[in-house]
């Protein structure tokens, strides 16, 4: 491609394509699109990229093309590489560093290449050379990179904990699509919420910082963390520092997930996590039941009964991939 | 018109009219060699150890270093088998990419059965190539905006339908759809 128009330029192409092919298009939009487009040999040019990006999908066969990138495109588990299961619960009192990110949207070929990966509903041990421990948990992928200058964990998707064994030579680095978490001491906590990395610290001092991204110039930014201070890294910026609780940040560890006074909706899609038949409501049904408690994470089954008796809901295990959840 | 060059056991074709691989031949030439001498037996045990296959990691190691001679910059390599992992990572991705969508694009158009469809293998190879190149292109998309993409694209459904079947509003199905074209923009110039 010889020519690039600016971001700006594609964005607006892009807009007009789906205004053009709205069912409500009308002579009007199409003359004001032919002025916008003649305006500018950057217009033209960005209009017709866009024509030849959507033109590769000429000549698929609708049905098996979707189904093939659904695949492609979708982290399905499907099983990996096993080194110790998590036998119990996790001692959090020996935790030096805990890192986690919650599930990116990442592609099954980068899941199924990862050094380590767990399924859903199932957590894992790893010890590491440097006697650096990591807990994947439920739906996990990452890598470990270890080299003369640095320790770097690549979190593909899902959440870790990670005990870093203290080497002041090398930097602890766990990176994600949106940034990294470097740790400067010895604790530190990530967790991933959907298009974001949440990261907070557990013990001394982690640096948080926003990943590059393409067409932007910017400095990256990175924020400086302490114990029980978290931030949030997303595609565009990263929060300043802010108060976390721990106890429900590493409840996970330990086998159960501590609500304190949460929407049910949040706690459903968490629990959504660990539990690979859907669990299925209508958000507007729900929207003023909020719940506080300890639920299972190993029985999620058990932690909807525990639901239903705490909310005026019922569940109806409709099939047997997905459980309904209806208000009384 | 074209000419091999012999390396090791690694041949690279460079095309002679475009000259397309000229900067690595030249300018890298003693590098590449010392590059492929030094870490060619590590990256086939890596490749190995990651694909548990021995004849896929061969073809990938031999890739890797045909992948880096293309690239042309030998020269500014400071960390050689971080640089060499990260290349033939991204070919592993590639070919488990290509294999799965090999395997369930043929499965269903073997379902579909129209007439009217070209099932030469031509075709076929043509089609995962397409759908490969898709694939890399989308990735990062948010699974819903994707979703809301190739129903338009692919299966040709009205802002309103694809509205309907999701359970979002028309506005929401357009955002994604403009989201997506401007991904797929950007990744295409990222990746030429």
């Amino acid at each position: 491609m010889d020519f690039k128009p600016s971001p700006e330029v594609i964005e607006r192409a892009a807009y007009w394509h789906v205004r053009l092919h709205a069912e409500d298009v009308a002579d009007a939009d199409r003359a004001e699109f032919e002025r916008w487009r003649n305006q500018h040999e950057a217009h033209a040019e960005a209009y017709a990229q866009l024509q030849a990006m959507l033109a590769k999908f000429d000549g698929l066969q609708p049905a098996p093309a979707m189904k093939a990138l659904e695949v492609a495109l979708q982290s399905a588990p499907t099983g990996g590489r096993r080194r110790k299961s998590l036998a119990g619960s996790v001692a959090l009192g020996i935790v030096l560093v805990a890192a986690g990110a919650l599930a990116v949207q990442t592609d099954k070929a980068r899941y199924m290449l990862a050094d380590y990966r767990t399924e859903v509903g199932q957590q894992q041990v790893v010890e590491l050379a440097d006697d650096s421990r990591i807990i994947l948990n439920t739906y996990t992928a990452m890598d470990v990179d270890f080299s003369e200058t640095e320790r770097r964990i690549t979190l593909h998707q899902g959440e870790i904990l990670v005990e870093v064994a203290g080497d002041a030579a090398k930097p602890f680095i766990v990176e994600t699509a949106h940034g990294t978490a470097r740790a400067l001491g010895t604790q530190f906590i990530v967790k991933r919420v959907g298009d974001a990395t949440d990261v907070a610290v557990v013990e001394s001092v982690v640096e948080a910082c926003s990943a590059p991204r393409i067409f932007n110039k910017a400095e990256k930014q990175c924020v400086r963390l302490h114990a029980a201070e978290g931030t949030q890294i997303t595609k565009d910026s990263i929060l300043a520092s802010r108060p976390v609780d721990l106890e429900s940040a590493t409840g996970w560890t330990a086998g159960f997930l501590a609500v304190d006074d949460q929407r049910l909706a949040e706690v459903l899609a968490e629990l959504q996590r660990y539990r690979k038949g859907s669990i299925r409501f209508n958000p507007d049904d729900i929207a003023d039941m909020r719940v506080s408690g300890v639920l299972p994470l190993k029985d999620t089954d058990r932690a909807l009964e525990m639901l239903a008796e705490l909310l005026p809901i019922r569940i109806d295990h409709s099939s047997a991939e997905s459980v309904d959840i209806h208000p009384r | 018109m074209s000419e091999e060059w012999q390396l090791s056991n690694i041949s690279i074709q460079r095309d002679l009219q475009t000259g397309a691989m000229s900067t690595a031949v030249l300018g890298g030439e003693s590098l590449i060699t010392e590059l492929y001498r030094a870490h060619n037996v590590w990256l086939f045990g890596w490749l190995r150890k990651k694909l548990g296959c021995g004849s896929d990691a061969e073809d990938l190691t031999h890739d890797t270093f045909c992948r880096i001679m293309q690239k042309g910059d030998i020269g500014d390599i400071h960390e050689p088998r971080a640089y060499l992992t990260t290349t033939a990572t991204r070919l592993m991705i590639d070919l488990v990419r290509r294999r799965n969508i090999e395997q369930v694009y043929l499965e269903a158009l073997a379902l579909v059965q129209t007439e009217a469809y070209d099932h030469s293998p031509e075709h076929y190879r043509e089609a995962v190539e397409t759908l490969n190149a898709i694939a890399q292109m989308l990735e990062g998309v948010p699974e819903k905006a994707r979703r809301a993409f190739l129903l338009s694209r692919l299966e040709n459904m009205a802002y309103a339908e694809i509205a309907m079947s999701m359970n979002i509003s028309v506005s929401m199905v357009k955002k994604y759809i403009a989201q997506v074209m401007v991904h797929c923009c950007m990744a295409s110039y990222a990746q030429s």
